[in-house]
C-alpha cells in the first residue's frame, strides 16, 4: 500500500518534470537556431507557449535559419504592428522568422535582459546615447560590413550610431523637432507671414502680441519626463546660436554645462516664455500644461502657433485636416535659423546587434533600407485607416509617394537641412539627460532659479 | 483607440486564452512540484526511524544530485570563460572517448557497489552483475555525449546529475549499513573523494581554480576552527564541525580567492576532491544512530521541513535580494568596482549633498510668517495648561483647551522648519511628522468623536474607504482635484474652481455675495454668543475652541466683505482676473499637498484601530470617573488616551514604517520635481533612470536602516500586546 502511493508521487513527479523539459525544450531550440547558447528556460510563461510552436514549424521548414528577435520601445498597436507586419513579410521570403516585442519599460529591460545573458538578437534604441554606452560595455557588438554598405540613410543620421569609429547602430526611424505647428487659415485672416528668420520670429509675436492674439501655446509637463519640452527649445536654440561646433562640444560635455553660451540659449527660451501675453498655457502654468495639451487651444485659437516635434500630429485633436489647404487644417513651417545655416534638430531611433549572426545581421541590413521605411509607413499609415502615421524616415531613395501632404513637408525640411544634430538630452548620462537637465530645467521655467542657476546645478551633477 | 480595443477583445481572444492555460499550467506545475517536493521529503523522512539504509542512500543520492545540478548547471560559472562542453573536459582529462571512460570509470564503481551489495546479501554472485550494469550504464551515458547520438536536452541536462545521484546513492547505502567507525570513516573518506574525483574530472576548463595553496589551507583552516570552535561552544564533538568547516573553507580558499579559468586539470581534481573527502569523512565518523538518535533526527527534521517552504520563500525574496543590494551598495555605478562607503558618502557628504540637505535658508526660519504664528500658540496653550492645572492641583494640565493649540502651535512651527530648510532627506522627515502625526492625530479625533454615535457605522465606513484605493490611483484622483486651467477658462480642479469660485464670490456685487454676506455675518454672531455664553459660566473646556472659532471667522469675514478672497488679482486695465493656486508646482507646499492624499487614505487605518481599542476601554473605568465628576474632556484625555496608549504606538510606528517608504504618490505627480524629491524615489530614479545602480543601492539601505528600529519596535510591541 505504501509502497504503491510512492510509486504513484514519483511517477507524477516524473511526469511534471518531463512536461518541464518538453516546455524548455523549444526555447532551446530557438536558441540553439539563434546561435546564443546563454538563454535557457528563464523566460516568461507566455514565451514558452510561442516558442513551442515556433519549434514546429522550425522542424517542418527545414533549411529556416531560425527565429530573430528584436525588441524596442515601440508598442503602440499601429507602430508595433506595422513593423511586426512588415518584418514577417520579409522574413516570409528569406526564409527569417522575426519577432518583434514593443516594450514599455524597454529601458529597464534591456539592461536586465543583457546583464542576465539573454538580450534579444537585436534591439531598437532610441537613444544614441544609451547604445554607445552599450557599444563601449561590449554588450553590442558591431554591424556587419553588408549592413553598413547596405544603410541606405545620409551621413548625418548614420553618424548616430558611430561609436569611435565603428558602426554599431543602423538608423530606422526619425523624429524631425525644429517644427512649429500652425494654422495657415488664421494667418492668412490675421496677415501674418510664416517667419524665416529668428528675429523674423520674435516680430512675428510681437505683432500678435499686440493684435492682442496669444503667440505661443507651451506646456512641459510630461509626467516623470517633466521637462523635456524645455531641453528641446534650449537644444534648438543653442544650434540656432551657436552652431553645430558649439553643440557637439557640449553634448561631449568639452565645455562645461553652465558655459555662457548655453547658459545664453537658456535664458533666450526663458526670456521669450516670459514676455507678458507670450505665451498660452493650459494648465496655469507652462510647467503645469501637459505637452499633449497643446493641441486643442491652437485650434480653439487661444494660441497661434506651437513649436513641437513632427510626431505631435497625435495630440492634434481628432477630425483635423493636416496641410490639405480647407478652413481648419493645420500645417508647421521650419522653426526659423539666426545664421542661415538652416540646422535641423532629430530624434530617431537605431537598430543594433547583440549578436553577429548572418540572420541577424540580415534583417539589421533590411531594416537600414529604404525599402523597410517604405513598407512601414505603408503598413503604419494602413493601420492608422488613412491616419498620419506617425512615422518618418530619412531613408535615401524612398518613394516619397507613401507620404501624406503633411509627412511629405517633414520630409522636404530634412531633405534641405545639411546640419542635423540629434536630441541632445538622448545623448547625454542619463543622469543629465533624463535627470537635472529636466528638472533643474523646470523648476527654472517655474521660476525658481535663473539659466546661470539650472545651469550650475546641472553641471555639478554631471558624473 | 477604440479600433484598437475592439481589436483587442475580438481578434486576440485566442491568444489571451493561450496565454491564460500556459499560465494554468506554469501555475500547476509549480504547485504541483512544490507539493511533490513537501510530500517526498516527508516520505523519505519517514524512512529514518524504519529503513536507515534506504534513507541514507536516497538522501545522499538526492544531496548529490543537487551538488551536481548547482554545479553543472550554474550559468555564472558557465559563462566565466570560453565555452566548452563536458566531452571536451573529457577528452582533456582521460584522452579515451567518453563513453570508455565513462564505462571505465562506473565500472569500477559497480565493483565497489557490488561486493558492498554481496556482502550485505552475504552472497557473491551480486558482484560481477552489479559492476557489468553500472560499466554499461557508463557507457550509454557516455555515448549520449559523443555527437553520433543525440539524446536531445533531457539528456544534456540530466546525464550527469544523474550519474552523481548514483554514485553518492552508493556511497549513502554503503555507509547506512556498515557498522563501526574504524571502517566507516576510510570508506566514507573514499567515497566522497571518488565523488568529488569525478567533479573535479568534469571541471570545465573555465571553471578550473588557479589554486593559492597558502590562501587555500589558510581557509581551510579558519573554516575549521570556526565551525569546530562553534561545536565546542554549543558542547558538541568538535570533529564533525571541524571537518565541515575545513570543506568549506576549502570551497572558498580553492574557488574563492582564486582566478578560475586558468588552472591546471590536476588542480581542479584535488580542489574538487578534497573538500567532498572531508564531507565524506564526516559521514562516516559517527557511528551508525541508534534508535533514539533516529527519532530525533526525524523529529528535528520535521519541524526544518514544515519550517522550510517559509524559509525558503522569505530567504528567496527578502534576505538574499537584501545581502545583494547591501553587496552592491559598496560597487560603482555598473557593479564593477569596489568604491568602499563612496556612495553613502555620496548621498550624505558631496554629490547629492545639496538635494539630501539644503540648510542655505535656515535663517530665514524666524522671520517666516508661520513661526511668528507657530510661537504665540504654543505658549498661549502653555499658560492655559498652567491655569488649568492650578484649578486641579498639578503643576500642568494637558487638556482640550490647552493641547489643542499647543499642537497646532507645534505642527505651525514644524511647517515653519521644514519649508525654509530643503532637500531630500528633510522631505522625508517632514513626510513622516506630517503624515503620522495628522493622520494619527484625526483618526483618533474621529474614533472618539464618531463612539456610540448614530452615524457611527456610515462616518467609519466612508473615512475607511480610501484605503481600498491604491497609491496610484489615489494619486491620480487627486492630480485632477489639484488640476489648474488657464485663468481665462473655466476651472476643472476642485480646488482650483472653488477657490476661483470664491474669489469671484467676494470680490462680486451681485445677489449671491450679498447673501454669503449675510450667512457669514450671521454665524459670527452665533460664534460670539455662545463665546459670551461659555466666558459667563467660566467653562474654559468651552471658551478655548469657541475662541478659536471666533477669530478664525472674523478674520475671514473681515476678508469677504474688504479687501476680498479667493483666487484673483487685479489685471492690468483693473478688472478682475482669476488666480489660480498650483498646487503640484509651488513649493514648498506642493510637498504638504502631496501629503494630504497619504493623510487621506491613513486616516481610515489609525480611525479603525483606535476605534477598535477606544471600544476596548472597560465601562468601568470611565463610569466611575463620570461618578467622580469627571469632565468628558478629562475622560478623554485622563483614561481613554492612557488605556490606548499602546495601540496608539502600534498605529503610528506602523504609519512611520508606510511614510518613509512613500514613493508612488510622489512618482506619480511630480517625480521629485520642484523639490519634493523623497528617498524612495530617488532610490529608484538613481538606479533605473540614470544606471546608478550603487548610489540606489546605497539609497535602499538608508531607507531600510531608517525604517529598521521602527519595523523592529513595531513588531515587539505587537508581540507584547498578543502575549
Amino acid at each position: 500500500m505504501k509502497r504503491n502511493k510512492l510509486l504513484k508521487l514519483l511517477a507524477v513527479l516524473f511526469a511534471f518534470a518531463l512536461v518541464a523539459t518538453a516546455c524548455g525544450d523549444s526555447s532551446g531550440d530557438d536558441d540553439t537556431a539563434a546561435g546564443s547558447d546563454a538563454d535557457a528556460d528563464d523566460g516568461g510563461s507566455g514565451d514558452d507557449g510561442d516558442g513551442g510552436d515556433d519549434g514546429d514549424s522550425d522542424d517542418g521548414g527545414g533549411e529556416s535559419s531560425g527565429t530573430v528577435t528584436i525588441t524596442g520601445p515601440e508598442r503602440d498597436e499601429s507602430e508595433a504592428g506595422a513593423i511586426q507586419e512588415v518584418l514577417s513579410a520579409w522574413g516570409e521570403e528569406n526564409g527569417i522568422e522575426v519577432e518583434y516585442t514593443g516594450d514599455a519599460d524597454w529601458e529597464a529591460n534591456i539592461d536586465i535582459q543583457v546583464q542576465g545573458g539573454n538580450p534579444p538578437n537585436l534591439s531598437i534604441f532610441p537613444q544614441p546615447g544609451k547604445l554607445a554606452d552599450f557599444a563601449r560595455e561590449g554588450s553590442v557588438v558591431a554591424l556587419a560590413d553588408n549592413v553598413v554598405s547596405g544603410m541606405e540613410w545620409p551621413e548625418a543620421w548614420t553618424a548616430f550610431g558611430n561609436v569611435d569609429g565603428t558602426q554599431y547602430g543602423a538608423p530606422v526611424k526619425a523624429d524631425l523637432k525644429s517644427l512649429v505647428w500652425y494654422q495657415p487659415a488664421k494667418f492668412e485672416a490675421a496677415g501674418y507671414e510664416v517667419p524665416e528668420t529668428f528675429d523674423d520670429f520674435v516680430a512675428l509675436t510681437e505683432t500678435m502680441i499686440a493684435d492682442g492674439n496669444t503667440p505661443l501655446c507651451v506646456g512641459i509637463e510630461s509626467g516623470q519626463a517633466t521637462g523635456w519640452t524645455y531641453t528641446d527649445w534650449v537644444e534648438d536654440m543653442v544650434l540656432r546660436q551657436h552652431g553645430p561646433d558649439v553643440y557637439d562640444q557640449w553634448v561631449g560635455h568639452e565645455i562645461p554645462f553652465n558655459d555662457p553660451q548655453i547658459v545664453e540659449s537658456m535664458q533666450t527660451v526663458l526670456d521669450l516664455w516670459d514676455t507678458e501675453g507670450m505665451v498660452f498655457s493650459s494648465g496655469g502654468s507652462i510647467a503645469a500644461t501637459a505637452f499633449q495639451d497643446n493641441g486643442q487651444p491652437l485650434i480653439d485659437g487661444d494660441c497661434m502657433m506651437h513649436r513641437q516635434a513632427s510626431f505631435y500630429s497625435a495630440f492634434i485633436p481628432e477630425g483635423t485636416a493636416f496641410a490639405d489647404g480647407s478652413e481648419d487644417a493645420v500645417d508647421v513651417f521650419y522653426f526659423p535659423d539666426i545664421n542661415g545655416d538652416r540646422p535641423v534638430l532629430g530624434a530617431g531611433t537605431l537598430v543594433a546587434a547583440f549578436d553577429d549572426n548572418e540572420a541577424t545581421m540580415a534583417v539589421a541590413e533590411y531594416m537600414a533600407g529604404a525599402d523597410y521605411a517604405e513598407a512601414r509607413q505603408t503598413a503604419q499609415t494602413a493601420l492608422k485607416e488613412g491616419g498620419l502615421s506617425g512615422f518618418l524616415s530619412a531613408a535615401e531613395g524612398q518613394d516619397t509617394g507613401v507620404y501624406q501632404p503633411l509627412e511629405q513637408s517633414f520630409l522636404d525640411i530634412l531633405a534641405n537641412a545639411s546640419i542635423v544634430r540629434f536630441d541632445a538630452s538622448d545623448l547625454m548620462p542619463a543622469e543629465v539627460g533624463a535627470g537635472t537637465f529636466w528638472s533643474e530645467g523646470t523648476s527654472a521655467v517655474n521660476g525658481d532659479q535663473d539659466a546661470a542657476g539650472a545651469a550650475d546645478a546641472i553641471e555639478a551633477s554631471w558624473p | 483607440m477604440w479600433a484598437e480595443q475592439k481589436g483587442f477583445l475580438g481578434e486576440d481572444v485566442g491568444e489571451i486564452v493561450d496565454k491564460i492555460i500556459t499560465t494554468l499550467i506554469g501555475v500547476a506545475i509549480a504547485v504541483g512540484v512544490s507539493a511533490g517536493l513537501w510530500v517526498g521529503v516527508n516520505l523519505l523522512f519517514h524512512q529514518t526511524t524504519t529503513n536507515w539504509r534506504k534513507f541514507s542512500a536516497i538522501a545522499t543520492g538526492i544531496c548529490a544530485a543537487i551538488a551536481a545540478i548547482v554545479l553543472d548547471g550554474n550559468r555564472a560559472l558557465k559563462n566565466l570563460g570560453p565555452q566548452q562542453s563536458i566531452t571536451d573536459a573529457l577528452d582533456d582529462v582521460a584522452n579515451v572517448s567518453p563513453p570508455v571512460t565513462m564505462a571505465i570509470l562506473l565500472g569500477v564503481v559497480g565493483l565497489a557497489v557490488g561486493k558492498a551489495v554481496s556482502a550485505y546479501r552475504g552472497n557473491p554472485a551480486f558482484l560481477l552483475p552489479v559492476a557489468a550494469g553500472f560499466a554499461v550504464l557508463g557507457l550509454l551515458l557516455g555515448l549520449t555525449r559523443t555527437e553520433e547520438v543525440d539524446l536531445g536536452r533531457f539528456a544534456d541536462i540530466f546525464w550527469w546529475p544523474l550519474i552523481v545521484a548514483l554514485l553518492g546513492g552508493a556511497a549513502g547505502w554503503i555507509l547506512g549499513g556498515i557498522e563501526g567507525a574504524t571502517t566507516r570513516r576510510p570508506i566514507g573518506l573514499g567515497a566522497g573523494a571518488g565523488v568529488g574525483l569525478l567533479f573535479g574530472a568534469f571541471l570545465t576548463n573555465r571553471a578550473r581554480p588557479e589554486v593559492d595553496i597558502v590562501a587555500t589551507v589558510v581557509a581551510t583552516l579558519i573554516g575549521a576552527a570556526l565551525l569546530g570552535g562553534l561545536a565546542t561552544v554549543r558542547k558538541r564533538a568538535p570533529i564533525p564541525g571541524v571537518l565541515i568547516g575545513g570543506a568549506l573553507g576549502w570551497i572558498v580558499g580553492a574557488f574563492g580567492l582564486a582566478d578560475l579559468g586558468g588552472g591546471p586539470s590536476g588542480w581542479g581534481l584535488i580542489a574538487m576532491a578534497v573538500p567532498f573527502a572531508l564531507i565524506g569523512l564526516r559521514i562516516g565518523w559517527n557511528d551508525l544512530p541508534d534508535v533514539v538518535q533516529r527519532a530525533q533526527i526525524d523529529a528535528k527534521a520535521r519541524s526544518w521541513i514544515f519550517l522550510g517552504p517559509a524559509v525558503g520563500f522569505i530567504s528567496l525574496t527578502v534576505i538574499v535580494p537584501l545581502l545583494r543590494t547591501i553587496y552592491l551598495s559598496f560597487l560603482d555605478e555598473r557593479s564593477e568596482n569596489y568604491v568602499g562607503f563612496g556612495n553613502y558618502a555620496d548621498i550624505f557628504g558631496n554629490r547629492l549633498n545639496e538635494e539630501s540637505f539644503d540648510l542655505d535658508n535656515w535663517s530665514n526660519l524666524f522671520t517666516s510668517r508661520l513661526f511668528l504664528i507657530g510661537i504665540p500658540l504654543l505658549i498661549i496653550g502653555g499658560i492655559i495648561g498652567v491655569l488649568v492645572g492650578r484649578t486641579t492641583g498639578n503643576a500642568f494640565t494637558l487638556s482640550s483647551p490647552s493641547s489643542v493649540p499647543m499642537a497646532i502651535g507645534f505642527f505651525i512651527l514644524a511647517f515653519a522648519l521644514f519649508t525654509t530648510v530643503r532637500g531630500t532627506v528633510i522631505n522625508n522627515l517632514w513626510w513622516v511628522f506630517t503624515v503620522t502625526l495628522v493622520s494619527t492625530g484625526l483618526g483618533l479625533a474621529i474614533a472618539a468623536l464618531a463612539d456610540r454615535t448614530k452615524l457611527e457605522k456610515v462616518a467609519k465606513a466612508l473615512i475607511f474607504m480610501p484605503m481600498a484605493i491604491s497609491f496610484v490611483g489615489a494619486s491620480i484622483i487627486w492630480r485632477a482635484v489639484y488640476t489648474a486651467r488657464d485663468p481665462s477658462k473655466a476651472q476643472t480642479g476642485v480646488l482650483n474652481a472653488i477657490w476661483v469660485g470664491l474669489g469671484r464670490l467676494s470680490t462680486g456685487s451681485g445677489l449671491p455675495t450679498l447673501i454669503a454676506s449675510a450667512v457669514l455675518l450671521l454665524a459670527l454672531a452665533v460664534l460670539i454668543g455662545v463665546l459670551v455664553r461659555a466666558v459667563v459660566r467660566k467653562s474654559l473646556d468651552g471658551v478655548a475652541p469657541v475662541t478659536v472659532g471666533v477669530i478664525l471667522l472674523t478674520w475671514f469675514t473681515y476678508r469677504f466683505l474688504g479687501p476680498g478672497i479667493g483666487g484673483f488679482r487685479t489685471g492690468a486695465n483693473d478688472e478682475q482676473v482669476a488666480d489660480t493656486i498650483l498646487f503640484v508646482q509651488n513649493s514648498p507646499f506642493n510637498s504638504f499637498w502631496l501629503m494630504v492624499i497619504l493623510i487621506w487614505i491613513q486616516t481610515g487605518f489609525a480611525m479603525v484601530i483606535l476605534s477598535a481599542a477606544i471600544k476596548a476601554v472597560p465601562a468601568e473605568l470611565t463610569e466611575a470617573a463620570r461618578v467622580d465628576g469627571a469632565t468628558e474632556g478629562q475622560i478623554f484625555w485622563r483614561i481613554t488616551i492612557p488605556q490606548i496608549l499602546p495601540t496608539l504606538g502600534v498605529v503610528i510606528t506602523t504609519i512611520i514604517v508606510v511614510v518613509m517608504k512613500v514613493f508612488d504618490i510622489v512618482k506619480v505627480i511630480t517625480n521629485g520635481q520642484f523639490e519634493t524629491q523623497v528617498l524612495a524615489n530617488q532610490m529608484f530614479n538613481e538606479a533605473f533612470s540614470f544606471r546608478n545602480r550603487g548610489v540606489g543601492s546605497a539609497l535602499a539601505i538608508v531607507l531600510f536602516l531608517s525604517v529598521l528600529p521602527v519595523m523592529v519596535y513595531n513588531i515587539r510591541r505587537m508581540q507584547a500586546e498578543e502575549a
